[in-house]
C-alpha cells in the first residue's frame, strides 16, 4: 500500500539501516495491496547528495564523461563537483579554432565600415553618372519636343491636302462619267492619270505664258538659268 | 439537507432503503440521482462550528483576501476514540470553498487514468500472420472469386485490416493550473459535504487495526478514510494499523491526487497536511509563468 | 440574494444538497462533448458514407493544390517576384510599445531605478523573446508616446525616431544595440545558462547590413560616438519642440550614464568570467590567451 511503497522510497533515500528500525513487521505483511491509487515509482534520483559520475567506470555513459557536463557539473554543484575550474574555458587548440573561426566570419568593425564606404562610394558614383546622362539627355529635349511638334502638323497637313484631292478626283469623276467610281477601279485611275497629263500641259502651259510675259515685262533681257531649272 | 429529508423510508429491519422522490428526480442531473436500489444507513452532518468558544488551533499563514474569510471546522484527535474536538481550524478559502466544478474533477480523473497508460492491444495485419505469400487459385478459369493471399481480411484466419496497434500511449498533460483547480475543487467538496477531518497528528494508542476500525465506525466516518500527513515519516502505529486495511488507507501530502480523494469516503487531514496544502496549491495563485523550468532558481517566484 | 464571503459562490451550497462527489458521478459538461460522427453505418451512410458520388472527391485521391487539371496553372503563369524572399530567414524583432512599458513600470514589474535592457524586460513578462524562432530583440515602438512619463536608462534592439523622443523629453537614455543570437539566449535567460557553467561569451558585431544602423547617432546606436549621440539628442528637441531636462547635476545621472561595452552582455560582467549561482562566486580567467580572446 502508500504506506509500505512510501516507506520504501524513504528508505532508498535516507539509507537501508532505518528501514529494520521502523518496521520490523512489515517484512511479514502477507496481503499487499495498492487501494490509494498512489503507486509512485520509486524516485531513481538522488536527491541528497551530488551525482558524481565516475570517470573511470564503464558503466557511466560517454556523454557524461564530456567536458561540457563537466562545466554542467560545476554549474549545478559548484566546488562541491570536484570539477577542476580550468576546465570551464575553452583550451588552447579550442581557442585558436575560435579565433580563426572569428577571423574567416566576423571582421573587425574598421573593416566593415571601409567595406560599407566603398559601397557606398560605388553607389554614390553610379548615381551620379546616371544623373549627368539624364540631364544631358533633358538639354536636348526642348528641340527635340519643337521638331517633333513640327513634323506631326506637317503630317497632318499632308493628310489632309491628300484627302482633298481624292475628293476633288472622286467628285470629278462623278461628274464626268455620271455616278460614283470606285477609287480603285482601272477607269477611275484612267481618269486620273488623265488629268494628270492635262495638268502637267496646264502647268508647263502656264510657266510658259509667266516666262513669255517676264520676257515681255523685262525687254529682251536673258532669263537666269537657275529659274528655267 | 433538504435532499435527504425527502427519502421515502422502507423499513425491512434496521436496513433503510433509500429512495428520492419523483420531483427531486426531475430536477437534478442523470449523475447525481441516486438509484432507486441503494442502501444506505443515514448519515447525519455535524454543524461546522460558528460560536464556539474553542480554541483557534491554526491560522492561515498567507494572507486571506478583505472580501474573503476563513472557514472553520473542527480538529480532532486520533488519541481517543471518544474524545471530544480539540478545537478550531481556520482553512484557507482560496483552496477549501472554490467554486465546485464537476467537469474540472473528471477532466483531473480521465487525465489521471490516461496519463499513464499504455495499451499493449496488437493485433496481426496480413503482413504478419504466417503464411499467404502464394496465390491460392489462378485469377482466371477456375470459376471462384479471385483471391492473391489466403490471409487477406476477407479470409477466414486472415489478418485484421484495422486493428490496435499497440503498444499505444495515452500520454498527455492537462494544463498545471486546471490540475491544481482539481485539487481544490477536490479539497472543497470533501469539506461542504462534511467529509473532511482535520486531526492535530496521526498519533494513536496502539497499532491494533482494530483500534482504527472502531474510531471510524464509532465517529461515523463512513466505508472508506484517506489519512493524508505531510512529511517523509509517518508514525509507525499508523502505518501498522492500515498496513493490512483495504478501506483506511495512508497517503503523503505530497502524492495527494483527485482519484484517491474521491475513491475514499472521508479524508483526514492532520494540520501539517493543511498547511502543505495550503502553501503548494496557493502558490499557483501568486506565481508568474515560468521562464524556463522550476527546478532551477527563480529570485522573482514567491 | 445574500454576498457570499467565500469564492464558492452558490455551488457551494448546491453541492451540500447533494449526494456525495465520487468516481461514479463525474461527468463532463452538458453539450462540451461530441461523440464523433460513424461513418458507413446506418440506412443511407453504408454505400456513399457522405463522400458523393464517384471520382477524386470520393476516393480522397484529389491533385495537389495549384493543378488546374492539365492547364498551365496559375502559379506558373504569373512571372516570379522577390517580395517574401527570405522570409523564414528574416530577423524578426517583436514591438514592445511605449503604452507597455510604463504598464510594467506602473505596476513594479519594472525598476526603473536600473538600467532596463532585454534581462529585465523578460524577467517582468513584459515580452517573449524566442531565439529560435529568429527574434533578433525587441523594437521600441511609439504608441503612447504621449504618455509616457518614466526616466529609464533603456536598451532596445530597434527603436523609432518618435519613441527616442519620448524616452528622451523625460530625462531618460536609450540605446538601441545588437545582440547574436547565441548573446541573446544568454541575455533573455541568465540562470540556464549561469547553471550550465560555460564562460560568458562575447558580444558578436552586427552583420555589416545592420553596422550602418547601429553606428547612426540617430538611432542612437550603440557603436556610434557619444558626442555625436549629444548632438543628435540636441537635434532632435529641436524638432520634436522639447528642453533636454539637465540631468548631469542630479542623483539619477549615475543611473543614465551606464553603457554596456560593446562586447559584453550583462552589466558589470565581462565576457570570458563564469558565474556560479550555487558558491555565489564569479571565477575570471587568468591565462593570457584566454584573457586575450575574450578582451578583443
Amino acid at each position: 500500500m502508500a504506506a509500505s511503497l512510501l516507506s520504501r522510497r524513504t528508505a532508498r533515500v535516507f539509507g537501508i539501516s532505518s528501514i529494520n528500525s521502523l518496521l520490523p513487521s512489515l517484512s511479514q505483511c502477507v496481503i499487499l495491496q495498492q487501494v490509494a491509487g498512489y503507486n509512485p515509482k520509486p524516485l531513481r534520483l538522488n536527491l541528497k547528495t551530488p551525482y558524481i559520475p565516475d570517470k573511470n567506470s564503464e558503466k557511466t555513459p560517454e556523454w557524461q564523461k564530456t567536458v561540457k557536463y563537466d562545466r554542467t557539473l560545476y554549474g549545478k554543484y559548484g566546488a562541491a563537483s570536484g570539477v577542476d575550474p580550468v576546465k570551464l574555458w575553452p583550451t588552447h587548440e579550442q581557442l585558436d579554432e575560435m579565433i580563426a573561426e572569428e577571423k574567416e566570419w566576423h571582421p573587425p568593425l574598421e573593416k566593415m565600415l571601409e567595406n560599407i564606404a566603398v559601397k557606398e562610394k560605388e553607389r554614390a558614383e553610379k548615381r551620379l553618372a546616371r544623373e549627368k546622362l539624364i540631364a544631358a539627355n533633358m538639354a536636348k529635349m526642348p528641340k527635340m519636343v519643337a521638331d517633333w511638334k513640327r513634323e506631326k502638323h506637317e503630317a497632318k497637313k499632308k493628310q489632309k491636302e491628300d484627302k482633298a484631292r481624292r475628293d476633288r478626283l472622286l467628285a470629278e469623276a462623278r461628274e464626268r462619267f455620271g455616278y460614283a467610281l470606285d477609287p480603285r477601279s482601272p477607269k477611275f485611275l484612267e481618269m486620273v492619270s488623265e488629268i494628270e497629263k492635262e495638268e502637267k500641259k496646264k502647268r508647263k502651259l502656264l510657266k510658259r505664258r509667266q516666262k513669255e510675259q517676264q520676257q515681255g515685262l523685262a525687254g529682251g533681257a536673258p532669263p537666269p538659268p537657275a529659274a528655267t531649272s | 439537507m433538504m435532499f435527504r429529508a425527502t427519502l421515502v423510508i422502507f423499513g425491512r429491519g434496521t436496513v433503510t432503503r433509500l429512495m428520492s422522490t419523483v420531483s427531486i428526480d426531475s430536477a437534478l442531473p442523470s449523475n447525481l440521482r441516486l438509484p432507486s436500489n441503494l442502501i444506505g444507513v443515514p448519515r447525519e452532518k455535524r454543524i461546522l462550528p460558528s460560536d464556539s468558544d474553542l480554541p483557534v488551533l491554526r491560522k492561515c499563514e498567507s494572507e486571506v483576501p478583505s472580501h474573503l474569510a476563513p472557514v472553520q471546522t473542527w480538529v480532532e484527535t486520533l488519541r481517543d476514540r471518544d474524545s471530544k474536538p480539540l478545537g478550531l481550524v481556520d482553512l484557507h478559502p482560496d483552496v477549501f470553498t472554490v467554486p465546485v466544478r464537476i467537469d474540472i474533477l473528471h477532466a483531473v480523473e480521465v487525465w489521471q487514468r490516461n496519463f499513464k497508460r499504455i495499451s499493449h492491444a496488437k493485433v496481426k495485419t496480413r503482413a504478419e500472420v504466417s503464411g499467404g505469400g502464394k496465390k491460392p487459385w489462378n485469377q482466371k478459369g477456375s470459376g471462384r472469386a479471385r483471391h492473391g493471399s489466403i490471409r487477406s481480411p476477407i479470409w477466414r484466419g486472415g489478418g485484421v485490416a484495422h486493428g490496435p496497434r499497440g503498444p499505444t500511449s495515452y500520454y498527455y498533460m492537462l494544463p498545471m493550473k486546471v490540475r491544481v483547480q482539481g485539487l481544490k475543487i477536490a479539497l472543497t467538496s470533501k469539506l461542504a459535504q462534511d467529509y473532511l477531518h482535520i486531526v492535530d497528528t496521526l498519533e494513536i494508542p496502539t497499532p491494533d487495526p482494530q483500534y482504527l476500525q472502531d474510531l471510524v465506525a464509532h465517529r461515523k466516518w463512513g466505508d472508506s478514510v484517506l489519512i493524508v500527513d505531510a512529511g517523509e515519516e509517518f508514525p509507525e502505529n499508523i502505518l501498522q494499523a492500515t498496513a493490512a486495511s483495504k478501506t483506511v488507507n495512508v497517503i503523503p501530502a505530497i502524492g495527494l491526487n483527485v482519484h484517491s480523494m474521491l475513491k475514499h469516503e472521508s479524508l483526514v487531514l492532520t494540520l501539517e497536511a493543511v498547511k502543505f496544502l495550503e502553501k503548494k496549491l496557493l502558490w499557483h495563485d501568486s506565481r508568474y509563468t515560468p521562464l524556463y523550468p522550476f527546478k532551477l532558481p527563480y529570485t522573482d517566484l514567491p | 440574494m445574500s454576498v457570499s464571503k467565500t469564492t464558492g459562490g452558490k455551488t457551494l451550497d448546491i453541492v451540500k444538497s447533494l449526494p456525495r462527489i465520487t468516481l461514479a458521478n463525474l461527468r463532463p459538461n452538458p453539450g462540451a462533448k461530441k461523440d464523433d460522427k460513424r461513418r458507413g453505418r446506418g440506412m443511407h451512410g453504408g454505400s456513399k458514407s457522405g463522400r458523393g458520388h464517384k471520382g477524386e472527391r470520393q476516393r480522397g485521391n484529389r491533385p495537389r493544390l495549384g493543378f488546374e487539371g492539365g492547364q498551365t496553372p496559375f502559379y506558373l503563369i504569373i512571372p516570379k517576384y522577390g517580395y517574401n524572399e527570405g522570409h523564414s530567414r528574416r530577423p524578426q524583432y517583436p514591438p514592445l510599445s511605449l503604452r507597455r512599458l510604463q504598464h510594467l513600470i506602473d505596476l513594479g514589474r519594472l525598476d526603473p531605478s536600473q538600467p532596463i535592457d532585454l534581462t529585465q524586460l523578460v524577467n517582468c513578462r513584459g515580452v517573449t523573446i524566442q531565439p529560435l524562432k529568429r527574434d533578433f530583440g525587441v523594437q521600441l515602438v511609439e504608441e503612447g508616446a504621449d504618455l509616457f512619463c518614466a526616466r529609464v536608462n533603456l536598451e532596445v534592439q530597434i527603436a523609432s525616431e518618435a519613441a527616442i523622443a519620448a524616452v528622451e523629453r523625460n530625462g531618460g537614455v536609450i540605446t538601441t544595440s545588437y545582440y547574436d543570437p547565441r548573446s541573446l539566449a544568454v541575455l533573455i535567460k541568465p540562470v540556464p545558462f549561469f547553471m550550465s557553467g560555460q564562460p560568458i561569451p562575447k558580444r558578436m558585431l552586427p552583420s555589416e547590413d545592420l553596422v550602418p544602423y547601429y553606428t547612426d547617432p540617430n538611432n542612437r546606436g550603440y557603436l556610434c560616438d557619444q558626442e555625436k549621440v549629444k548632438a543628435a539628442r540636441l537635434a532632435l528637441a529641436q524638432k520634436y519642440g522639447y528642453t533636454l531636462p539637465d540631468v548631469s547635476t542630479e542623483t539619477a545621472c549615475e543611473l543614465l550614464a551606464q553603457r554596456k561595452d560593446p562586447r559584453q552582455i550583462f552589466f558589470g560582467l565581462s565576457p570570458g568570467w563564469v558565474v556560479n549561482l550555487v558558491d555565489k562566486k564569479i571565477l575570471k580567467p587568468t591565462d593570457q590567451k584566454v584573457l586575450q580572446y575574450y578582451n578583443s
